[in-house]
């Protein structure tokens, strides 16, 4: 206890950083970003839409000697469709300005694109705070808002939008043309709506989006096939979202900061 | 006087001397940790509690078996095949039917498990039969002969002086000094509840309420379920669920107030040696992480955690 007492005293003073910048890079218009994984590195998706903190493709798991099997755990897609997969954990996958430590590492049997050995999901990252600023290529895990300020960011350009949080992660209550809607975020996918009417379109538009007070304006929709059992979402927002509004997720008080842009009111 | 006080004297010093020896003796055998703590997994088969420990280069499977008092028991083949043992001396083990096995205890240089140590670990030979009958209390009428999975047991004189978390829902254990190493590593734990134990000649005994008065039972993660001596229960209905196996249901089942019932156990006739009323097995403890103070004769029971990951930020 005292050993404890004495680090926590030590690290108030030595103040650590809780800082971490990711640079993304994009692969087929998907967010990407660099691990390294026992000495090796790898692409993985950035997707925040995915109940894991790790997946990685069969094959690199086989490649990967030093893991320990712990275990299964089952996701629900958006079809509905149950899938249980095998979880390793593993001692430490090392990011740009930081490592994650004993860490779950998923088997994933999706397609991915042949550069990319996997996906990061949100429940490594949203332990901390999390900015995210697509037009930039930024991935930011943080303690503080204020530190944003390093990046160039003016504190006074953001505003506040409140989001809950679900199985789904944060789950953001929109207004839009076809009533209160509810959005995940998923950020290796267009935006999109379960379809809203009987339309046969792929897409449908919507002149209203307001989150919160900011009323973003006319927002184009993909329309997604989510399965009805899923009655706590309608959609999700997505990769073009990300591009063209920077946002701060405050995961604590539940509260996310929407970098102002030239078309709110 | 003086002639008084200086065998006084010698008397203490010799005493201080002896202890100082004992201690160092006891030492000499326990487990040895490099680092602030181990983290061993753990495999389920069954309700059997596996770990993996190394003897000269090869991995053996072994129960973790707390009921146990002492530090290694390897079946006659496997000791077979362990090179370097030096033969110590014959002892006398009781399994819970009162049945006595003379056997050949051996010192083996080193057993290892991850960054464990165990060196001139004490280790008895075990009879078969004490597995396949000593320690089996009942058989299904079904029951179909399966392989053993495991080559010995490792009991809890090897952990004395360490102290224990065992999350068993996660599959693993850690050995260590203080709780705290692990949270400072970011280890997930949750709130435990604390119980007072004893440590009694079979083990570690807790004080369980039960709906038949208060149960002094042996926490043993090699029993894979939990039994109270018939001589307990007396004037109460028991259900004979096989012909041979009857179970008591206690809707209580407190400890330190905590009320974790219903809960039930099996029932049989056990050695009037036994200084306990009965075991709590792994049917119990394989729902809840435990953490077992070996130095201040406490238990800290509750829910497993979540494993997650830490981040850990570079320093700038």
């Amino acid at each position: 206890m005292t050993n404890l007492l004495l680090i926590l005293f030590l690290n108030f003073f030595s103040a650590p950083s809780t800082y971490m910048r990711i640079p993304l890079e994009f692969s087929e218009e998907i967010p990407t970003l660099q691990v390294e994984i026992q000495g090796k590195p790898y692409s993985l998706i950035l997707d925040l839409g995915v109940d894991c903190e790790f997946a990685l493709k069969k094959d690199v798991l086989d490649n990967l000697p030093e893991k320990e099997r712990i275990g299964t755990h089952t996701i629900i897609s958006l079809e509905g469709e149950e899938t249980t997969s095998t979880k390793y954990l593993f001692q430490s996958i090392r990011l740009k300005n930081g490592e994650i430590i004993h860490t779950i590492v998923e088997e994933d049997n999706k397609e991915f694109p042949d550069n990319v050995s996997g996906r990061i999901g949100r429940n490594i990252l949203q332990t901390y705070n999390l900015f995210i600023d697509f037009s930039k290529s930024l991935l930011v895990v943080l303690k503080n808002f204020d530190d944003l300020k390093m990046e160039g960011y003016s504190i006074k350009d953001f505003r506040a939008i409140p989001f809950e949080i679900t199985r789904w992660g944060a789950v953001f209550t929109i207004e839009t043309d076809f009533g209160s809607k509810r959005f995940f975020i998923n950020t290796h996918a267009p935006s999109a709506i379960r379809n809203p009417g009987k339309t046969e379109s792929q897409k449908v538009t919507t002149s209203k989006f307001k989150i919160g007070s900011i009323e973003l304006g006319k927002t184009n929709l993909d329309i997604a096939e989510i399965s009805p059992l899923l009655d706590d979402i309608d959609g999700y927002l997505g990769i073009d979202f990300f591009k063209n509004h920077a946002i701060f997720f405050d995961y604590q008080n539940k509260k996310a900061l929407l970098h102002f842009k030239a078309n709110f009111p | 006087m003086k002639k008084v006080a200086l065998i006084s004297l010698t008397l203490l010093v010799l005493i201080g001397c002896l202890f100082f020896f004992t201690q160092q003796n006891l030492r000499k055998h326990q487990l040895t940790r490099k680092g602030s703590y181990a983290r061993i997994p753990l495999q389920f088969i069954g309700n059997n509690v596996l770990m993996d420990v190394e003897i000269e280069g090869e991995k053996y499977p072994i129960k973790l078996d707390l009921g146990a008092s002492s530090q290694f028991t390897f079946f006659s083949e496997t000791l077979k095949k362990i090179h370097e043992k030096k033969f110590l001396e014959f002892v006398t083990t009781i399994d819970v039917k009162g049945n006595e096995y003379k056997v050949n205890s051996y010192s083996i240089p080193y057993i290892n498990a991850k960054n464990l140590s165990c060196k001139d670990a004490i280790v008895y030979e075990e009879p078969l039969e004490f597995v396949t009958q000593g320690a089996r209390l009942w058989r299904a009428s079904n029951h179909k002969e399966i392989p053993i999975p495991f080559v010995g047991r490792i009991g809890r004189g090897c952990f004395t002086s360490n102290n224990l978390f065992i999350d068993f829902p996660n599959s693993m254990m850690f050995v260590t000094s203080d709780m705290d190493q692990l949270k400072m590593d970011h280890w997930p734990i949750c709130d435990l509840f604390e119980v007072p134990f004893e440590m009694g000649l079979w083990g570690i005994i807790l004080s369980i309420e039960t709906d038949v008065g208060i149960k002094r039972l042996i926490l043993d993660t090699g029993a894979s379920a939990s039994v109270l001596k018939k001589y307990c229960l007396e004037d109460c209905k028991l259900q004979e669920i096989i012909p041979g196996k009857e179970i008591f249901t206690t809707k209580k089942f407190a400890m330190n107030k905590k009320d974790f019932g219903p809960f039930e156990f099996s029932v049989f006739e056990i050695t009037d040696s036994l200084d306990a009323d009965g075991f709590l097995g792994i049917d119990f403890l394989k729902n809840y992480a435990v953490y077992l103070d070996f130095k201040h004769n406490k238990v800290f029971i509750g829910p497993s955690p979540k494993i997650c990951g830490a981040i850990i930020f570079d320093k700038p």
